[in-house]
């Protein structure tokens, strides 16, 4: 057990918090913001100091074309990398926390191959469509998705049942894509073949916006409840005989998580892996105490698709790796360093 | 001397005043975009469509996404290195891998038009309009071809050198019709690639310019093609259809750089369809073609007069 330092504001609060925690949490926000100045300044475009300065405070209008670059293309790509990988870490978490399962990530809700079924199939019926009908398409897509995995797993929540259901509905749904894109030409899917490799290539402001409004709904929400993650990783019976109303929870739990990953999905294409990554490397880092592998997942996450897409974006330019495959690397690689920095892992997961 | 200096300057400030003239047109995608009468920095994001139309009409080509050539890792643009020596460097630079876009580089060009493809470009059309006005170009919405080729023509203000074009090009048509329909008067024929992959055949109801010249000139495409489903370029069957091959012509294409040729597609039929050369009646006949892809591709006269020289000198 790390050392655990108790925040006390009057009679009422008493918030435990590791000291572990406490190092580690500051150290990843920190390098978070340093990673985020250097994405900035890493691009086709030549930039400076100055121009980097100039693009976060000064207005689109006045800028010069490098400065330009950076305010138009840089920063919503550098936001949407940030809070796609919190967003994904915590909608993994989650998950991992209510199957108790340390292998479950956002993929298992077939979140993704719902997004992409239904882009698909209204592309098919409807024809091409610009971006934003794309992102709100994959989002409805998304989300139905969680509640029909939800709704036919609703009698099989204790013991991980719900990934089952999450495993075969993705396998149906795979074999529905497959079905449209052999019925039509490659130009026509070309649009979303890129977009299903998992990519920030598009993303822009309004995209930006989109998710931050999501993550600054959910995010309080994820932390108001986190009380409730310790008992439910204790299993059903132990959270029950603790006062928790676990079916409910467990519910609750998963459409927080289908909530956290669906505008994700949406923008990004399927980047779920962040979700299963981030995790394994805060647990690593701080041990199992839920609302702190939250956020210090949260953090990770943000940092591994940050450079994910930094690196996919500039390594072999002019040729762009997309997020998606930079992701299993630089979590992979994040994952190693962690190992190496952390401690063993608690009993209670089964991974 | 001073006057003629100063008319010298107003004239050049009006022609300046008037390359920023706009107008609005609708592109293929159904947006309304206001564009310049003449735009002077093109940028295409699809190079063998808009790319060498584009250049085959003179307009004014700044920058064109482009492909690698893994042998020599040099990018290219396709159908434009085969059909116009045109390559990167002297007033074309590269704005993008093929597939790839990095809004970067397409705004470093400065572009004050941009012409994506609606198929593989669309989804980027928000961030293409904060660099330049955006004009989605789409070779298969089921329109002809030269209708599109048209459009585009309008876009970068080339229509009267299209028409200059398509006037040639419809007289050597004529002027070539006599030598290769000298047998048969209505010969008939079917557009199709092997793919033995997936042990299917792919038919084409069009397939740029070397379908565009066969119907020009009269030929009849087979019952086939007219399985391929309305607005779509292809589909693919299963190769129980063979019988349905049984056209005076088949039509096929090659990758040279993939070591392709005529012979290849023959044994890549052979591989989906045992004993389809001995069965079909072109094959027999010697009338299964197969033509350089990159130079049939795109539908721009330099595509339909390489297809017209073909076919005159199997005519020969």
């Amino acid at each position: 057990m790390s050392r655990v330092l108790i925040l006390r504001l009057g009679t009422l609060v008493s918030l435990p918090i590791s000291l572990r925690f406490l190092l580690v949490a500051p150290a990843l926000l920190i390098f978070l913001a340093i990673s985020a100045y250097a994405a900035l300044n890493i691009g086709a475009t030549a930039t400076s100091l100055q121009d980097a300065l100039s693009a976060l405070f000064l207005p689109l209008d006045s800028l010069e074309r490098p400065a330009r670059a950076i305010a138009q293309f840089r920063m919503p790509r550098l936001g949407v990398a940030i809070l796609a990988g919190a967003m994904m870490a915590a909608s993994g978490y989650l998950l991992q926390v209510v199957s108790r399962n340390g292998l479950a990530d956002p993929g298992i809700l077939g979140l993704s191959d719902g997004a992409a079924l239904t882009v698909m199939a209204a592309g098919f019926f409807f024809g091409l469509m610009p971006g934003g009908a794309l992102s709100l398409l994959a989002l409805g897509g998304a989300l139905l998705t969680a509640l029909v995995v939800l709704g036919l797993g609703r009698h099989l929540l204790a013991g991980g049942g719900i990934i089952l259901i999450g495993l075969s509905i993705n396998i149906v749904l795979g074999s529905l894509i497959e079905m449209i894109l052999v019925s039509g030409s490659a130009m026509n899917f070309a649009q979303l073949m890129n977009w299903s490799r998992g990519t920030l290539a598009a993303v822009d402001a309004t995209d930006l916006g989109l998710l931050g409004l999501w993550f600054a709904l959910l995010f309080p929400l994820a932390l108001l409840t986190s009380r409730l993650l310790q008992p439910m990783l204790l299993g059903d019976e132990p959270a029950q005989a603790l006062g928790v109303r676990a079916r409910l929870v467990y519910v609750f739990y998963v459409l927080l998580a289908a909530a956290f990953a669906a505008p994700v999905v949406a923008v990004c294409g399927p980047v779920a892996f962040v979700g299963l990554m981030s995790c394994y490397i805060a647990r690593r880092l701080i041990g199992d105490r839920p609302t702190e592998v939250l956020i210090t997942g949260m953090l990770a996450g943000g940092l591994i698709l940050l450079w994910a897409d930094t690196i996919g974006r500039s390594l072999f330019q002019p040729v762009i790796i997309s997020a998606g495959v930079m992701v299993s690397v630089v979590g992979v690689l994040s994952f190693i360093l962690a190992a190496s920095l952390g401690r063993l892992q608690s009993p209670n997961w089964r991974d | 001397m001073r006057l003629l200096a100063l008319a010298a300057i107003l004239a050049g400030l009006t022609l300046s005043a008037r390359a920023q003239d706009t107008h609005t047109i609708t592109d293929h995608a159904g947006f309304a975009v206001e564009i310049p009468v003449e735009p002077l920095r093109v940028v295409s994001l699809h190079d063998w469509t808009a790319t060498v139309m584009t250049y085959e009409l003179g307009g004014n080509l700044v920058g064109s996404t482009g492909r690698l050539n893994k042998t020599t890792g040099e990018y290219f643009i396709r159908s434009g290195r085969e059909l116009y020596q045109l390559g990167f460097g002297h007033g074309v630079e590269m704005a993008s891998v093929h597939g790839q876009l990095d809004m970067e580089m397409i705004a470093a060009l400065e572009p004050d038009l941009i012409i994506g493809n609606t198929g593989d470009t669309l989804e980027f059309r928000d961030q293409l309009n904060l660099i330049a006005p955006t004009m989605m170009f789409d070779p298969q919405n089921g329109h002809a071809p030269l209708d599109n080729y048209r459009d585009l023509a309008g876009w970068v203000n080339r229509t009267e050198k299209f028409d200059e074009l398509l006037a040639q090009y419809e007289a050597r048509i004529a002027a070539a019709k006599p030598i290769i329909m000298a047998e048969n008067a209505a010969p008939t024929y079917v557009a199709m690639t092997p793919n033995p992959e997936d042990g299917d055949i792919r038919i084409f109801s069009t397939y740029g310019a070397q379908t565009q010249v066969l119907e020009d000139l009269g030929f009849l495409h087979g019952a086939i093609a007219d399985r391929v489903p309305d607005g779509e370029q292809e589909a693919y069957f299963s190769a129980e259809i063979i019988g349905e091959l049984n056209t005076d012509y088949i039509f096929s294409s090659h990758i040279v750089d993939d070591g392709e040729d005529e012979t290849t597609m023959l044994k890549q039929l052979e591989e989906v369809a045992p004993g389809a050369s001995q069965t079909l009646p072109s094959v027999q006949n010697n009338k299964f073609i197969s033509m350089q892809r990159f130079f049939v591709y795109p539908t721009t006269f330099a595509a339909m007069n390489y297809v017209l020289d073909e076919l005159e000198a199997l005519a020969k």
